[in-house]
């Protein structure tokens, strides 16, 4: 599909004046601009536990609740530091940490569904078209894969290839290949028995043209929709390998490790370590499931009767 | 009285466009392991032993109801479905032989038009784009000519002014009107044969004419057979010159369009004729006694023995329940496979 | 013969979007007790919407903006969904084109019989239902056998019959049917206007026959409405109305429909069917009319009394 017909579905949509959409297009742009130039407004290093200034090291205190200051002497004179959010239980300042998350979550979400919906359509594709066999075969893994509830999936494939970006992306992309090769496997076999398709192999047509020219762009309609909604359910996916340790490893920032972290704060009144990160994965996760349930209002109404 | 039969005849005479010879076309149906293991699988005999001649320029009906097999015999034609015995000869070679080039040959000049213009266009291509496509797969022309080319079958099927419709989607034309690109999209390679599977039952009933007419016109033109798959004899009436009526796989009659509307020989080619709904005009008293038929059509899964009309017959006799009747040239060019007939 | 139901100035409407299009148009119908009354029209025509809004069965998206709908001297209009129900099954009843629409898969032929009577008598006992429902089964053909089966168990035409079965079993005053037999095979589609030939006969009952067949119709209406774009452009008897048709509409309609038998050249009606979103301005035909004159294009014609005709035409003064 060209880029033209993307630029036309993001036009189409913004200009549908449908509430959820626009919605989650506003809460899903915040993450993002997040993820992409937060990292350079972050007022501090998300890592460190300390702030240097002309050449002097100050340690920040950690357990600061959510917009306190410090006063720091300088040899320029006193600096006032403030954290909007507080600091965690290492001193590292939780709104830096916070913005500098959304890189990593969104990138492993994003590599993650890339991915799964490639491999998933590319399959379901082939799978949906042969039949046969092959149908038989695919489709058996794909189910013992979707048999798995998703978290257990990723955190055992996570175990197998170890921590890491990469991995993880991997390991959640895993989770999500039966997924789209269900949906796409079921959209070609209703439109397999088309008539313009049986028009195209009248002509002559190879099944390169019939597969990529003919069943795909159709399909894919279909699917687009979800894409959104997938990449909300990887960040949560993401977020759980976080939690519990199979994630990237600290001390670079990331949602679901914070929550885990903080969590244990919670109890002694040290809300905001936990909290932000957690408020942060709601945002952006509602953004992504409010864009695809308007995205899919959008392109595929439904013209109910009764 | 002699009779002359049609089958075994080799020599392919100068005109036959088609022959059809013995075609067989079974689909297996699921059936459990314990059943395939004692070999009672249950099989849809969709078309069932068939012969059947198209020759050049003229147009054949297939009629039918449903379960008739009429559309999957045009589909075999054209080798879009398996057949499971017998032979398809197109201009005297088998079609089933055909690889490479001469398939694309074939694909060039035998072509189909779909029931349903609503779901025989790509929902998702330019019209234009569409009726250009067969002339990119068998690399006709350079890419202006292509163009230049669709522009012209777009005019020729009144699809005016062409440089608009070329840009149009499918969604944006009326059902006629995407029925006329079908049917370029059907022409553009200058086929001779043209399959339409009722090609007007959707349409409303002011498209049917339009589309009906273009037919004529464009038989005409363009030095086009057809074979058309109906189940309205008002479109059979309309647009052929024979016509053959099929019952749950065999063609039961066959003859001229007039000959066999003014004196249908099989019973059941009777009972169609004589359900059809007729205006009625002022003084013309309603019969009260249609043809009748016993019952409705059987289940392909369950072909009645011997004549596979028997049960619904007025007329059967003992030799009907157990000896199937072969299709017989009665009159001039008119045949009909009925033991009412074969009493010689 | 007394008027059994008498529809006025309906106008509906389909909500699609924030757009409305209007499918009935200001329709004026009267339907005689005992007649056949015949609704032709093409897809798009209304007929279709007419027929639903006398039973109220309407989509959700649909409304009846304004009219009155006068069955037996009531307002139909003016009655309530607890009202209308009623109604339905009762006094009016319907049978759709699909008969599938009509008939519950899950539930057996018994089922729906039971369902029906129940609905509207509430004291009748089993053996009562079943008794009337296997003389019902006679009535159009079926064996009784059947009232044990399921939907998917029978024929297209079984289930059909059996539509007509449930149609007729309260004894309705008028029974919608909308294309009743335009998804069997011919031979069945025969049987089964047969069988409404036969309780036209035998029950004296009123229908309006809604089709785009116009052989089809001719052999059981005893008068034919034909509509085109959300209006009804003439009325007449059946017999009359084929042999003279007035409205340009009717006749170009006649012209382009083959027929089996006849020698004749189809005449294609030239243009397309109008847009209901932005119908043509004055009469709704005058773009493929071969009559149209000036005053067409700007003043809809209503429809008058020509003769034995209702036309609304501006070629009749």
């Amino acid at each position: 599909m060209s880029i033209e017909s993307w630029i036309e579905i993001l036009r189409i949509s913004l200009r549908s004046r449908n509430k959820t959409f626009l919605t989650g297009f506003i809460l899903m742009m915040f993450a993002i601009s997040l993820a992409i130039i937060g990292v350079y407004l972050t007022p501090y290093d998300p890592t460190k536990s300390y702030v240097v200034i002309d050449g002097k090291r100050f340690d920040i205190q950690p357990l600061l609740p959510p917009g306190s200051k410090m006063i720091v002497e300088t040899s320029s004179g006193n600096i006032t530091l403030i954290f909007y959010l507080g600091t965690d239980q290492l001193g590292r300042d939780v709104l830096s940490r916070v913005v500098a998350g959304a890189r990593f979550v969104l990138l492993v979400a994003f590599i993650a569904t890339a991915l799964s919906s490639l491999i998933g359509i590319i399959l379901g594709l082939i799978s949906g078209y042969a039949g046969g066999l092959t149908d038989r075969i695919i489709s058996l893994v794909m189910d013992a894969m979707y048999a798995f509830p998703g978290l257990i999936l990723a955190i055992a494939v996570a175990a197998l290839i170890g921590v890491g970006i990469i991995n993880m992306a991997l390991a959640i992309a895993v989770v999500y290949i039966p997924s789209y090769f269900r949906m796409m496997r079921g959209v070609v076999l209703s439109i397999k028995s088309l008539s313009y398709i049986d028009a195209v192999r009248l002509m002559g047509a190879g099944s390169f043209r019939i597969l990529f020219r003919h069943l795909l762009p159709n399909a894919l309609y279909s699917v687009i929709a979800v894409l959104p909604i997938n990449f909300a359910d990887a960040i949560i996916t993401e977020a759980g390998l976080s939690f519990l340790g199979l994630g990237i490893p600290p001390p670079t920032p990331d949602w679901g490790f914070d929550l885990n972290r903080g969590q244990k704060f919670f109890v002694s009144g040290y809300w905001w370590i936990g909290a932000f990160p957690g408020l942060m994965i709601i945002i952006t996760v509602l953004g992504f499931l409010l864009l695809g349930e308007g995205l899919n209002d959008i392109l595929n109404p439904r013209r109910s009767v009764r | 009285m002699s009779h002359v039969t049609y089958t075994n005849n080799d020599q392919r005479s100068q005109d036959d466009l088609v022959v059809v010879k013995n075609l067989k076309v079974y689909y297996r149906l699921a059936s459990s392991f314990i059943e395939s293991l004692v070999g009672r699988e249950s099989f849809i005999k969709a078309v069932d032993d068939v012969d059947l001649i198209i020759k050049s320029g003229e147009t054949l009906c297939l009629v039918g109801e449903s379960g008739s097999g009429k559309t999957t015999l045009g589909k075999a034609i054209l080798r879009l479905v398996e057949i499971t015995d017998g032979k398809i000869f197109f201009k005297g070679e088998d079609i089933h032989l055909f690889k490479g080039e001469k398939l694309k040959l074939f694909r060039r000049k035998a072509q189909m038009i779909f029931q349903d213009p609503y779901t025989s266009l790509d929902p998702r291509m330019r019209i234009g784009d569409q009726i250009k496509e067969p002339l990119e797969i068998h690399e006709i022309g350079s890419r202006d000519e292509r163009r230049e080319i669709v522009y012209k079958i777009l005019q020729k099927v009144g699809l005016t002014p062409p440089e608009e419709f070329y840009y149009r989607y499918p969604h944006q034309l009326s059902g006629g009107q995407r029925q006329r690109a079908a049917i370029a999209r059907a022409l553009v390679t200058g086929p001779e044969l043209i399959v339409a599977d009722e090609p007007v039952a959707n349409l409303d009933v002011s498209a049917r004419a339009q589309i009906i007419n273009l037919m004529k016109d464009l038989r005409k033109e363009m030095r086009l057979s057809y074979l058309v798959i109906t189940h309205d004899f008002s479109v059979a009436w309309e647009l052929c010159d024979r016509i053959a009526v099929m019952y749950l796989g065999k063609i039961v009659e066959e003859g001229p369009v007039r000959e066999v509307f003014e004196r249908p020989l099989h019973p059941y080619t009777q009972a169609l004729i004589s359900a059809i709904p007729k205006i009625r005009v002022r003084g013309e008293k309603f019969e009260a006694k249609k043809i009748r038929v016993i019952g409705e059509i059987p289940s392909s899964k369950e072909i009645p023995r011997g004549c596979r009309f028997h049960p619904r017959c007025l007329y059967t006799m003992n030799i009907c329940k157990t000896s199937e009747p072969s299709l017989i040239e009665v009159e001039k060019d008119h045949k009909v496979a009925c033991h009412l007939y074969n009493i010689r | 013969m007394k008027t059994l139901l008498e529809i006025k100035d309906l106008k509906v409407i389909y909500e699609m979007g924030d757009k409305a299009v209007e499918a009935v148009s200001g329709a004026n119908l009267n339907v005689r007790k005992g007649e056949v009354l015949g609704l032709v029209g093409e897809s798009g025509s209304g007929k279709t919407t007419l027929g639903l809004s006398v039973i109220r069965l309407l989509p959700y998206n649909a409304k009846i903006i304004s009219g009155e709908i006068v069955f037996e001297g009531e307002d139909l209009l003016k009655y309530d969904e607890k009202d209308m129900k009623k109604i339905r099954g009762r006094r009016i009843a319907m049978i759709f084109q699909d008969p599938f629409s009509s008939l519950n898969p899950v539930s057996r032929i018994k089922d729906h019989f039971i369902e029906l009577f129940r609905s509207h008598y509430k004291n009748i006992s089993y053996e009562e239902i079943i008794k009337r429902s296997r003389e019902l089964l006679k009535l159009v053909e079926v064996p009784s056998d059947k009232l044990d089966s399921y939907p998917h168990q029978l024929s297209g035409g079984q289930r059909q019959r059996i539509a007509i079965a449930l149609a007729i079993a309260l004894e309705p005053d008028l029974i919608i049917a909308d294309e009743p037999t335009s998804s069997l095979d011919v031979l069945v589609e025969a049987q089964v206007m047969e069988l409404f030939r036969e309780l036209k006969r035998s029950r004296d009952i009123s229908m309006i026959f809604i089709t785009h067949n116009m052989a089809l119709v001719s052999e059981i209406a005893d008068r034919i409405a034909v509509m085109y774009a959300g209006k009804i452009v003439e009325i007449a008897d059946a017999e009359e109305i084929f042999i003279n048709p007035m409205h340009p509409y009717t006749q170009a309609l006649m012209a382009s429909v083959p027929e089996v038998g006849v020698y004749k050249k189809l005449r294609a009606i030239p243009g397309e069917p109008p847009s209901l979103m932005n119908p043509p301005r004055g009469c709704r035909f005058h773009p493929r009319c071969s009559y149209v004159m000036d005053i067409c294009r700007s003043i809809e014609p209503t429809l008058k009394k020509v003769g034995d005709h209702y036309v609304a035409c501006h070629l009749y003064k």
